[in-house]
């Protein structure tokens, strides 16, 4: 009778696994695009970024077509009331190897030799007894055929997300799903060219660069709008940041990502420092810095200049651990400062896998008691995921902002 | 119980064969069902799935009024702030090799939502721009290609060469679909500056209700999923009442069986009861029993379902093609719901079906080893009136029915009536014939019968049932052909047809080939652009045409003048099909509705005539009416009435005027539509014979049930000197009369089957009456059949009742 059982039991076991095989939906995918293909070494027909270059403005706000990756990069922290917030619009852009239309048939409107993706987010630091931190964060993708996305010396956009210039600045309007802003951005100094006249090298081969301009503190007033009431905008005000970057597969093979950081100090300065890390976790030698005074005057730092040291990972829900919190040291300019996010979790769950959100930046602590805050800013982490989890999809060169 | 287990495991040792003949009983009948059911499901949901797929998440479209969307439209809503996702389609169907495809042109840079079909593939990016191409496996393998191959994708005038970039696991919503960059689909198919609809989340749909419209409608894919299903519910509903009674005769075998079994451990029943098991454990022993077969047979079933609905998509999809207009899935795609379902479902039928036995097995009284035959037979010879009342109410609802699932319950609840009754008339019927044999063999064959109908009656039911389908749906199919055979025959007066894929006929072709000498008139047919849910076609008809319209109602006018002809010549009125007739419950004489460019109108209908073209029907206007509410002038197709025409003139005629183009003889159509019907009845056989096939499980296991019941007779027979081979042509005997007693009793229900199927429920199903005959070669076909499985069920049984010793029968019984 035994024998029977264990028969039956294995033919059930059969049928039932068979039919759960036949039932099972496909495995869904992960939801991370993988655009490596893209970001990975240019193919010959884009132009390599091998030296400084005079920039033209207002021309060379606008796209270069020529170059294989490109982005528009804003960061801001803002105030509504006792509510902190913060937000991150980038506009990136993206090369691409088509196939031209056969001679003989008339090219369709939406050709495009560019792919475009937007990343929107608003970090909502909520209300002390009212309400819980929230981080939004919306995608999209768009062609520039049919004119569906695109950058000119007066606007960038993807679809209805429009940065617009205005006299002295840009006008953003962005409403995602469930929440947006609208903003209005006034540069408060003069821009600043990173790197050697604008030219940045990041890693020892030719063609390892990008060509680096940045706004590093923009005046921001407007309003924000959070799914808790679309139609009660909330007036805002704050200060923020802007990157502009374009080259043609600027990392190295060798490395494995970055840690960014953009900080308003208090007393007027603004700090950019970012470490690239190699594959073997140590710190490229081309990190690079830059502290901006309140007249524009800016001061360059190399790798050996600073010092960036995590203090507190935190662990997303697919086990992915970020380094949150940091200490950051620049003893030639007498700052070191303690580095905690405005809430933990502003973690990118879209195609590409990244950190970034707002910071809160104080004094580092000499003695016992509460920091001291002196400023805020933005930090992105990227290349995490990748290697906490080897088999995820998310490139090794993440089309997130490359300093 | 441990004991009761016990017996139970020893009697299925014992009886492995009669175990495994109503495992396959069981099987056969959850399969049947199972594949029906799956089937349905992949039907309606290969139509607009694709989108879903691709956005990971379901969809509403914005589909146009006329013709196809400008591509401005997109680009003025996506760039509109607050704007939703939205996807561009562009659709096209093209053959690739022998295979019609779905190419789906997308914008690969939208729905790459964490749900879709394409999220985390690169490929997406690179699909850009590209002449690559994304595939289904299942279409991959269809195909025969994979990642790299080259596909040419074609039309009549046009033809793409994609390679194939990706080919992704995928729901099967993606099947027979080739999805390509949008530039690939408007540069290759003449598709430049057109959308064919634009999809967005669900949510977005008050966003797009607020939209300015021009020339738009907005549907959700439940509503696409709907109109598809409402389109093909003929089909599936005729083969879903198939796959009912497939169970049912699978049920019957099932009860044959255990009947069987009953039979057999009798005396062990008798021996417990007189040991003290109580009737409650002896019936949970059996429920148990039957618990178990419906477990496995039914997970068996549900496998074999799975792979049956494959092979029935296969004999569907291009019939369904050819009706529906679009391709159908390739593989089913179930779930566990559905299979759960079907698993329950078929457990508590097989708890029914058993109830005969169980109050059989209650009834045994303790230490009765055998049973009174004279009983039983009494008892089953009682006629069962109860049945009267589910035929009665099945003829009413019947009669009634305004809806096809009346209908269709009134036929399922008559036949159920008729599956009690024919075995007390077959068995009544063999009783009077009895007489006749005289006291040979023959007489002692169908006496043996007659002692066993009780054991029988099942399989003669189902038997009878499973002829009568056959014969049924058979004089169904062959009356419903002669019928569009006819109906093809009238329609196609002209003697040659012109066709062009689109309206590029011009009025200077039409008289430049009047002018011909040969060409004594034409006939001129033009699909009409308009949102109404039926087909609107322009006609212009000379005086032959006329001939072709079989009328079902005419308006009569009171003079030549005022006849329904001048009037519709005229523009004043219009004629519609029987089936839009039935759909919106018109007559002649009232108003129609017509969506025309100038608004709405209202006209009268003149006349109803007979079509079979499409289910949703078709209301035809006269060209002049058309030329001047629509401002077109070109046709699609041309009809020439000649008079010693050569067709070459024709040819020269069109030489340097149209491309394109086709001429077509009526034969040629005929042969062309017959084919099309011929495929769309395909699965109708293939399922008569699955049912056939279960039938004659049913009838191999009564007649064993029989042989073991009736042991001592046969025993006694071969103990007075019947030999091996007389007494297995006595159990052949036996077997063939029962068939054909069953194909005889299968007569009237076939003519009952016939009846409904073509005059209640064609016209719930599809809008169009078939004209009722009398084909009588399925008949012929039917007790061929029967005679056939009548000789093979018999092969069997007297095998194994011939080779038993005869002591060891008479040791066995007594």
């Amino acid at each position: 009778m035994r024998q029977t059982l264990i028969v039956f039991v294995i033919m059930m076991v059969t049928v039932v696994a068979w039919l759960n095989h036949r039932a099972s939906d496909p495995e869904p995918a992960d939801g991370t695009l993988s655009l490596g293909g893209l970001l990975g070494e240019a193919p010959a027909n884009f132009e390599t970024v091998t030296g400084p270059v005079a920039f033209e403005f207002p021309k060379d706000h606008a796209m270069h077509p020529d170059f294989r990756n490109e982005w528009w990069y804003f960061t801001g922290r803002l105030d509504a009331g006792d509510r902190p917030l913060g937000f991150q619009f980038t506009l990136f852009r993206f090369g691409l190897d088509t196939t031209p239309a056969p001679d003989d048939v008339e090219p369709s409107a939406w050709r495009t030799d560019h792919l475009w993706m937007g990343h929107l987010a608003l970090s909502d630091g909520g209300l002390a007894g009212v309400s819980e931190p929230r981080f939004y964060q919306q995608e999209r993708f768009a062609r520039d055929g049919l004119a569906l996305a695109g950058a000119t010396e007066s606007q960038w956009w993807l679809k209805d997300w429009t940065v617009t210039a205005v006299d002295d600045g840009w006008v953003l309007d962005l409403m995602g799903d469930g929440f947006g802003l609208s903003l209005t951005l006034t540069p408060t100094r003069p821009m600043t060219l990173q790197g050697d006249a604008g030219f940045s090298q990041k890693g020892p081969e030719p063609g390892n660069a990008s060509h680096y301009y940045s706004h590093t503190r923009l005046s921001a007033e407007g309003e924000v709008f959070l799914d808790e009431g679309l139609s009660q905008p909330i007036a805002v005000e704050g200060q923020a940041w802007l990157d502009r970057e374009w080259g043609s597969g600027q990392l190295s093979p060798t490395q494995s990502g970055w840690d960014w950081f953009a900080i308003h100090l208090d007393d007027g300065r603004d700090v950019m420092v970012y470490r690239l890390r190699n594959l073997d976790h140590t710190m490229s030698r081309f990190s690079k810095g830059v502290v901006v005074w309140p007249d524009g005057e800016k001061v360059s730092l190399d790798a050996e200049d600073f010092t960036l040291q995590p203090l507190r990972w935190w662990a997303d829900d697919r086990g992915v651990e970020w380094p949150v919190a940091w200490r950051v040291e620049i003893p030639s300019q007498d700052i070191d400062l303690l580095v905690e996010p405005l809430f933990d979790d502003q973690r990118w769950d879209q195609s590409v896998a990244y950190w970034e959100g707002a910071i809160d930046v104080s004094r580092w602590p000499r003695h016992e008691g509460a920091p001291t805050p002196v400023g805020r800013g933005y930090l992105e982490l990227s290349g995490y995921a990748e290697r906490e989890t080897p088999g995820h999809r998310a490139s090794q060169t993440t089309p997130t902002q490359a300093p | 119980m441990r004991l009761l287990a016990s017996a139970s495991h020893r009697l299925m040792m014992q009886r492995q064969g009669q175990w495994l003949l109503a495992l396959l009983g069981m099987a056969a009948g959850v399969a049947v069902m199972a594949g029906v059911w799956l089937m349905q499901q992949a039907l309606v949901g290969s139509i607009e799935r694709a989108t879903d797929l691709l956005a990971g998440e379901p969809t509403v479209s914005v589909v146009p009024d006329h013709g196809t969307l400008p591509e401005d439209i997109y680009r003025t809503w996506a760039r509109q702030s607050g704007a939703p996702e939205l996807y561009p389609i562009v659709e096209q169907q093209v053959q690739v090799d022998d295979q019609t495809m779905t190419l789906i042109g997308v914008d690969p840079l939208m729905g790459l939502g964490p749900s879709s079909a394409l999220a985390g593939n690169p490929v997406a990016g690179q699909l850009v721009g590209t002449r690559q191409t994304v595939m289904s496996a299942q279409t991959a393998q269809t195909l025969g290609v994979a990642e790299g191959d080259q596909v040419v994708a074609a039309t009549d005038n046009q033809a793409v060469t994609l390679d194939v970039a990706a080919v992704v696991e995928t729901g099967p919503g993606l099947d027979q679909t080739l999805v390509v960059d949008i530039t690939t689909a408007q540069e290759h198919f003449a598709q430049l500056g057109a959308l064919s609809r634009i999809d967005a989340p669900i949510a977005a749909r008050a966003w797009l209700q607020a939209q300015p419209n021009d020339g738009w409608s907005i549907i959700t894919a439940s509503e696409q999923r709907a109109s598809a299903a409402r389109l093909s519910r003929g089909m599936r509903t005729n083969l879903a009442a198939m796959s009912l009674l497939a169970l049912a005769v699978g049920l019957l075998v099932v009860y044959s069986v255990l009947s069987f079994l009953l039979v057999q451990r009798r005396p062990t029943i008798a021996m417990m009861r007189a040991v003290g098991v109580q009737r409650g454990h002896i019936v949970s022993q059996l429920l148990g029993e039957v618990s178990l077969l419906a477990l496995i047979g039914g997970g068996l079933g549900l496998v074999i379902g799975t792979e049956l609905a494959n092979a029935l998509l296969a004999l569907v999809s291009e019939p369904f093609d050819a009706l529906y207009g679009h391709p159908a899935a390739h593989r089913v795609d179930p779930s566990w719901g559905v299979y759960g379902a079907i698993w329950a479902g078929s457990i508590v039928m097989a708890w029914l079906s058993v109830g005969g036995v169980l109050k059989e097995a209650f009834q045994i009284p303790p230490g009765q080893l055998v049973r009174d035959h004279q009983q039983a037979a009494s008892r089953s010879r009682s006629w069962p009136r109860w049945a009267l009342l589910p035929a009665v109410f099945g003829v009413g609802l019947i009669v009634a029915a305004d809806q096809l699932i009346h209908a269709l319950v009134g036929l399922f609840l008559v036949l159920a009536a008729c599956a009690v009754w024919v075995p007390q008339l077959g068995f009544w019927l063999l009783d009077r014939c009895r007489h006749g044999l005289g006291r040979g063999l023959l007489y002692r064959a169908w006496t043996m019968v007659l002692s066993a109908q009780h054991r029988l009656a099942p399989a003669l039911s189902a038997l009878s049932l499973a002829l009568a389908l056959s014969a049924g749906v058979g004089m169904m199919v062959l009356g419903f052909r002669g019928a569009v055979d006819d109906w093809v025959s009238r329609l196609l007066q002209a003697d040659v047809y012109l066709t062009t894929r689109e309206d590029t006929i011009t009025p200077t072709i039409k008289a430049a080939l009047a002018a011909e000498p040969g060409v004594v008139a034409i006939s001129t047919t033009r699909r009409v652009d308009t949102p109404d849910p039926f087909n609107v076609v322009a006609y212009g008809l000379p005086t032959p045409a006329w001939a072709g319209f079989d009328w079902i109602a005419q308006s009569t006018g009171m003079s030549e003048a005022a006849s329904p002809r001048v009037a519709f010549d005229r523009g004043q009125g219009v004629l519609i099909s029987q089936p839009l007739a039935n759909k919106t419950e018109r007559q002649v004489g009232e108003l129609i509705d017509l969506q025309t460019p100038a608004g709405s109108r209202s006209l009268p209908i003149l006349g109803i005539y007979r079509d079979y073209a499409s289910e949703q029907g078709t209301l035809a206007i006269s060209a002049s009416l058309h030329e001047r509410l629509w401002g077109k002038t070109n046709f699609d197709s041309l009809g020439l009435y000649t008079q010693g025409l050569d067709v070459s003139t024709i040819d020269r005629v069109l030489a340097d005027r149209l491309e394109n183009h086709q001429l077509t003889t009526p034969d040629e159509i005929q042969r062309q539509t017959l084919q099309v019907f011929d495929q769309t009845f395909r699965v109708s056989w293939a399922l008569a014979w699955l049912v056939g096939m279960i039938a004659s499980i049913a009838l191999i296991s009564a007649l064993l049930a029989m042989g073991i019941e009736q042991g001592r007779a046969y025993a006694t027979l071969r103990a007075v000197g019947l030999t091996q081979r007389q007494l297995g042509r006595l159990v052949i005997q036996q077997t063939l009369g029962i068939a054909l007693l069953a194909a005889l009793l299968a007569l009237p229900l076939s003519v009952i089957i016939h009846t409904v199927l073509s005059v209640t429920i064609q016209p719930l199903a599809f809008g169009w009456e078939v004209p009722w005959s009398l084909p009588w070669t399925p008949w012929v076909m039917t007790a061929v059949i029967a005679a056939c499985v009548g000789v093979a069920a018999g092969v069997y049984p007297a095998h194994v009742i011939a080779q038993k010793p005869s002591a060891q029968w008479l040791r066995q019984l007594s």
